[in-house]
């Protein structure tokens, strides 16, 4: 059936938007389950520093949330990832939509969900440490259960901030990936020749991550993840706009 | 290079396989969401989940201040401390022993006999040390002391405590010309300490909290002041002649 109204490209994607949000909400349940499960190995797993002199030992363990937080990652870059099978795209279609609409609505999408799960990750802290605090034989010395709150609010900035970057480049490699399907492997195989072959992957993969993990301002952190986040998206827009139209 | 090789290989192996782990998870409870819940129970069920999250907030913000404030003893301090009371104790300093630490426990035994053997009694959280004074007179008194310095155990910016009192004290015994120590026992204590989360510290330039934490044992010294003539005899501690300052070594 043809329709005479065209609509905006405004207005067709916040109709996929709130489609993606309902369609995938599976998605963000499986996030709730995995931060459980990061919050139950996080009272397992944990550093912690042992001293011992003779017959006495001494074994102070350090709790927090950092489980969460990788686990929050994984689970932004394979749902970001997922998004871009054949799937997950086609219903897209059953809307009047092209290329561009479905991948900014895609981006509302893991823009939106990356700001739930950062912030979600983080607050997680507090359940880590109760569990510690309410239900450990350990004795709690020293620091404070709470995080101070600008210490947290800094936190679930940043915390988001990683999502959406796990997020966006795990939508970029899925574009990549629906490409050609050995498009990933070619790739793989010549970093993972590189890597073992010259060291060029340890000192890409080590720039990378000082690149974002050792900055100390909030601020540039803030750009550095905003610049990254704009070119993956937009390389994967462009990679998409490449691919055949549905077959 | 070989190593941080190795090191990068492990950790994206580990990467890998947490990635596929969740991957499965993902489309697992994806299928089982989409047999067994409808969109209203996940929207329930996320509400609750944000709920739960505030409130653990909430009440963190309102016990935390419950939680024992931690000791300032700035590290230097402590080392000073310890070296200046080994020191003491490597003289046989009584003085100064007694100004880095605390008499613990005294006895005394009424003797009469001519030669007295020190045994540890399998005491490993004693010191290798016994100081001796001999007093003036034979007065057919033991007097023994115990002396101890502070256990304390510390990490920068972290958490700083006194575990002293944890450490149990020996006690001794004279019986058939003998002084033993009663046997130790194994102790290990435990505590928990929170960290903050890597995306925070990463901008308050904290770091690796927990890095930088060491541990200072307090040191148990045994002081006896014997009557004038008693002969002493100790295979198992370097004996300290306090009036003398000079060591002499047990056989």
């Amino acid at each position: 059936m043809m329709s005479l109204i065209k609509p905006s490209l405004a207005q067709i994607v916040k109709t996929l938007y709130v489609y993606k949000l309902k369609a995938y909400l599976g998605s963000l349940a499986t996030l709730l389950i995995l931060q459980l499960l990061a919050i139950l190995f996080s009272r397992g797993m944990v550093a912690s520093s042992t001293s011992g002199m003779n017959d006495l030992y001494i074994n102070v363990a350090f709790y927090s949330a950092d489980l969460v937080l990788v686990f929050t990652f994984v689970w932004a870059f394979i749902t970001s990832l997922l998004i871009t099978t054949k799937v997950n795209r086609f219903p897209d279609f059953t809307f009047v939509t092209n290329r561009l609409s479905s991948n900014l609505a895609n981006i509302f999408y893991i823009f939106t969900v990356s700001m739930l799960a950062g912030s979600s990750a983080m607050l997680c802290s507090h359940l880590v440490k109760m569990s510690i605090h309410f239900f450990s034989s350990r004795q709690v010395i020293g620091s404070q259960l709470a995080l101070p709150f600008p210490e947290l609010l800094l936190g679930v900035v940043a915390t988001s901030l990683y999502v959406l970057l796990f997020g966006a480049v795990g939508y970029f490699i899925g574009m990549l990936v629906q490409m050609h399907p050995l498009l990933p492997l070619f790739l793989g195989g010549s970093f993972l020749a590189l890597f073992v072959g010259a060291g060029i992957g340890t000192d890409l993969l080590e720039n990378i991550y000082e690149f974002f993990f050792y900055e100390a301002s909030l601020l540039i952190f803030a750009g550095k993840v905003s610049i990254s986040v704009v070119l993956l998206f937009l390389g994967a827009t462009l990679l998409s706009s490449r691919m055949e139209v549905r077959s | 290079m070989v190593l941080s090789l190795i090191g990068i290989l492990v950790y994206l192996a580990v990467i890998i396989s947490l990635g596929l782990a969740i991957h499965w998870l993902i489309r697992t409870v994806n299928r089982r969401f989409r047999l067994y819940m409808n969109v209203r129970r996940i929207i329930w069920l996320l509400a609750g989940y944000g709920l739960l999250l505030l409130i653990a907030t909430v009440i963190a913000y309102a016990v935390s201040p419950e939680i024992t404030a931690e000791l300032e003893i700035p590290y230097a301090e402590l080392e000073k401390e310890y070296q200046a009371f080994y020191q003491a104790v490597h003289e046989g300093d009584i003085e100064a022993i007694k100004a880095y630490s605390n008499m613990e426990k005294h006895w005394e035994f009424p003797y009469t006999d001519k030669q007295l053997t020190v045994t540890n009694g399998e005491n490993e959280h004693v010191a290798g040390r016994i100081l001796v004074e001999r007093k003036q007179v034979n007065d057919g008194l033991i007097e023994a002391s115990v002396y101890r310095s502070r256990s304390v155990t510390t990490s920068k910016g972290a958490y700083t405590i006194d575990f002293s009192d944890e450490i149990p004290l020996f006690d001794l015994e004279l019986a058939d010309g003998t002084l033993s120590m009663s046997k130790s026992e194994k102790i290990e204590l435990t505590y928990a300490t929170f960290k903050k989360e890597f995306t925070i510290n990463q901008f308050t330039g904290e770091g690796g909290r927990g890095f930088g934490s060491a541990t200072f044992w307090g040191e148990h010294v045994l002081y006896l002041q014997i009557p004038k003539d008693l002969e002493l005899d100790s295979q198992y501690f370097d004996v300290i002649d306090v009036e003398n300052r000079q060591k002499q070594v047990g056989e």
